[in-house]
């Protein structure tokens, strides 16, 4: 089976985080089931191994207005495919869904290739809640189409599951395939980094943090509990890997909380360096915050399973999945969404009873390696697939 | 080796990526204030407005991490001109340096800011036609 990925959102020259995380996963995991994969972006691309990437960029004169961009690059893509087509010829296309992008669905029309569409949220959701669109119908349209003409949609999780149907797309043919992790690079052998030494931090009780700072991601909670933690434990210390939109706001609440010689931040780093930072760490945290609408968290943080795949002791907000992935005091600890003192007792807890942390951290590897890695999400969705030719046929 | 230029930089805006790297390649030390912004921040135009005034007077660096794909810029320009910023760069963590000019604000790139609005114009109402019919 041939299988072209395409990506082709605006994510400038930015190659980490969860988006990227999945795209190396999934795309890994595929090949190891004996998919021939190649790969078409439209940014620089993030390392792929052998994998080979294809880069259409952007038109140059498109970058000072917001979503115009995406809505002419649609054209762009489709004509530069038209060789890459030609030569690979893929049996399917995986097209990321993103902002007014209907790729997949012109391809289909002009190359009569069928497309699985990468469900990770409605644009429309998330720009009318957390950033804004310009072009609102516009937008709604571009996500219809995209969602109708799929012949399968992925969708992480199973509140995502619901948006796609809202959203357009055919109940039958949406499936959910959450996030996973490379149980082998994310692994309680993993050699810590040297970060303990470096900050005097040998006896203390690392608290970690890894992610883009995204407005869900609920860092500014945690740099607030660390806050009420350290006046309970003067052993924890704080550790923020990676960067974004709200470290500014973490950093203030730092500085307002006086701890800022017990909190690191080494910013941002290769995807491959993470584990080594996360095995520094006693403790780690998913804080994710609840959709400021409302609605259910539809969310399936990367994190959450490099935390386990790492053997960690997690504190997590159980929101959606999380809380259908982490059991409270089997696989993890539990703390009210947004709340800080509650994330805060929880770290506490688990500060003053190392077997507690080794206990959650063990079944919390044992379940990531048994259901959650690459290549198990890659055998669900070749499954998937095949299930669709199977109905057509 | 030390640049002068960045070694006088009083006010550091960061819209992403590292600003110890970006002055590192710039040739420069970390000595200034930091502002964090966000990209979207530039749909805010009062809000920028205010920070940037704020800023008259002093040498101004915006570090994004690659200034090739670093989108908003003229409208950036544009928010620094009105606000009377008239010492300030765009800077990368590659040392790449885009430094604000009037000449160039009025010859070059607002005539292509123009021309960008005509075409993207033209391009929404081809795609709204497309994606209804």
């Amino acid at each position: 089976m041939k299988l072209l990925y395409i990506r082709t959102d605006f994510y400038g020259a930015a190659t980490d985080g969860g988006s990227f995380t999945m795209q190396k996963g999934i795309l890994s995991g595929l090949m190891a089931e004996g998919v021939d994969v190649e790969v078409v972006t439209s940014c620089p691309p993030p390392e792929h191994g052998t994998i080979p990437v294809h880069v259409i960029p952007y038109s140059r004169l498109t970058m000072n207005l917001p979503e115009v961009l995406s809505v002419l690059h649609n054209g762009r893509v489709v004509r530069r495919v038209a060789p890459i087509i030609a030569r690979f010829r893929p049996d399917v296309i995986y097209q990321r869904h993103s902002s007014h992008n209907i790729t997949g669905a012109m391809i289909l029309r002009r190359y009569g290739v069928p497309y699985i569409l990468q469900f990770d949220g409605s644009e429309l959701w998330m720009k009318t809640n957390w950033s804004r669109t310009y072009l609102p119908r516009m937008l709604q349209d571009a996500e219809h189409i995209a969602l109708r003409c799929a012949a399968l949609v992925t969708a992480v999780s199973e509140p995502m599951q619901r948006m796609a149907i809202e959203c357009g797309a055919a109940p039958d043919r949406v499936v959910v395939v959450p996030n996973g992790v490379d149980t082998e690079q994310f692994s309680p052998s993993v050699v810590p980094s040297p970060i303990r030494r470096h900050y005097g931090w040998e006896n203390a009780v690392v608290v970690g943090f890894v992610g883009t700072f995204d407005r869900w991601h609920g860092a500014e909670v945690l740099a607030e509990a660390l806050g009420y933690a350290l006046q309970q434990n003067s052993s924890l210390r704080g550790l923020f890997v990676g960067d974004g939109a709200t470290q500014g706001r973490v950093m203030d609440i730092i500085q307002r909380c006086g701890i800022v010689n017990r909190v690191a931040f080494v910013g941002r780093v290769p995807h491959a360096d993470v584990p080594s930072y996360l095995a520094a760490c006693d403790i780690l945290a998913v804080p994710t915050l609840p959709n400021p609408d409302g609605t259910e968290f539809f969310g399936s943080p990367t994190k959450l399973f490099e935390y386990m795949a790492m053997g960690k002791a997690i504190v997590a907000s159980p929101l959606g999945q999380v809380r259908l992935i982490i059991a409270d005091g089997e696989t993890g600890l539990w703390c009210q969404p947004g709340d800080a003192l509650s994330l805060a007792n929880a770290i506490v807890r688990l500060a003053a009873d190392p077997a507690l942390r080794i206990k959650l951290g063990e079944a919390a590897r044992r379940q990531a390696v048994e259901h959650h890695s690459w290549s198990a999400r890659a055998r669900a969705l070749l499954q998937a697939w095949e299930n669709v030719r199977a109905s057509k046929s | 080796m030390t640049n002068d230029r960045a070694a006088r930089l009083q006010q550091v805006l960061v819209l992403s990526g590292s600003p110890e790297r970006a002055m590192a390649a710039f040739g420069g030390t970390l000595d200034a204030q930091l502002h964090a912004l966000e990209e979207f921040a530039v749909a805010k135009p009062a809000k920028v407005l205010a920070l940037l005034r704020s800023l008259r007077g002093t040498n101004v660096a915006i570090v994004t991490k690659d200034l090739r794909y670093q989108r908003f810029r003229t409208i950036w320009k544009l928010y620094g001109a009105i606000a009377g910023l008239s010492h300030w760069m765009f800077i990368d963590e590659q040392g790449r340096c885009d430094r604000f000019s009037w000449v160039k604000l009025f010859a070059i790139e607002l005539p292509l800011l123009v021309l960008e609005g005509a075409v993207s114009l033209v391009g929404v109402f081809v795609g709204w036609i497309r994606l209804r019919y």
